[in-house]
């Protein structure tokens, strides 16, 4: 058996490749994208901790998850859209008309 | 055998997870992504979670995933053109990014590696991972979240009704 601090370490090295991409990426799609990569990484963790454990909680806890993500999705591309048709554009630095 | 399936499949997924961020066209990052789930399905399988793994490559691989292409195509996204940056935005980005991830490898360093038999009996543990557990666990001790989930799932289609409606 694999030992769970290796998946540990692949979650965290997933996880922060999302971080990194979401600090570094200015189109909106992109940003989303690496969003769902750190949930991706939280899922795995989850799911390699219920394995060690021998506890189904983590793997419920990963359905529900999945559940937010595809709701979130479905809300943050709208909100694109909608800006896409509002400024021609989805770069988030030129998307401030809350700003001042 | 098993090392080598995992060894595999986390270097499939960190590269393809490398190249969803450097890519410049969004196209291209959403490609890698698809491949980034299907090996971190591939996991799920390794952890006996065939469940989740289907789950994953229907709902992620799948439906999220033709969701965004979708938008990509529709919206016909330019790739980055070097547009203005904050300043030192990269660099402080990589240093954030470098803390996170030591914090993340020391923490996940404390972890204990050997699995505790706690939970589960054995007769149920041969089931782990399978759908007829799932739906056990899922309608009776987490009831109530499956409700608010279906409730959720409801409130995001009307919100994406809503947005995506031309202002009258």
């Amino acid at each position: 058996m694999v030992p769970l601090s290796y998946y540990l370490y692949l979650t965290a090295i997933l996880f922060a490749i999302g971080v990194f991409g979401v600090l570094i990426k200015r189109n909106a799609v992109i940003m989303i994208m690496c969003i769902e990569l750190m949930l991706n990484a939280v899922n795995l963790a989850f799911v390699a901790l219920s394995r060690y454990l021998n506890l189904m909680d983590g793997q419920i806890f990963v359905f529900f998850i999945m559940t937010v993500a595809a709701a979130e999705v479905a809300v943050g591309l709208a909100i694109v859209v909608a800006l896409f048709r509002l400024k021609e554009t989805e770069d988030v630095d030129e998307i401030n008309l809350m700003k001042w | 055998m098993e090392l080598i399936f995992f060894l595999i499949l986390a270097v499939i997924a960190i590269l393809s997870a490398l190249l969803v961020i450097f890519q410049n066209k969004p196209i291209y990052s959403a490609l890698y992504l698809v491949l980034c789930f299907l090996s971190i399905a591939g996991l799920y399988f390794l952890l006996h979670s065939e469940f989740l793994a289907i789950m994953q490559i229907i709902i992620y691989a799948g439906a999220i995933m033709v969701f965004i292409l979708f938008v990509i195509m529709l919206l016909d996204l330019k790739g980055e053109k070097g547009t203005k940056r904050l300043r030192f935005q990269r660099l402080f980005s990589i240093l954030f990014t470098l803390l996170l991830l030591f914090f993340l490898i020391g923490a996940s360093a404390h972890m204990i590696s050997e699995s505790k038999k706690m939970g589960l009996n054995s007769e149920m543990l041969s089931s782990f991972g399978g759908v007829k557990l799932f739906g056990k666990l899922l309608f009776s001790d987490y009831l109530l979240s499956f409700e608010v989930a279906s409730v959720l799932l409801l409130v995001a289609m009307i919100g994406a009704v809503v947005f995506g409606k031309k202002r009258p």
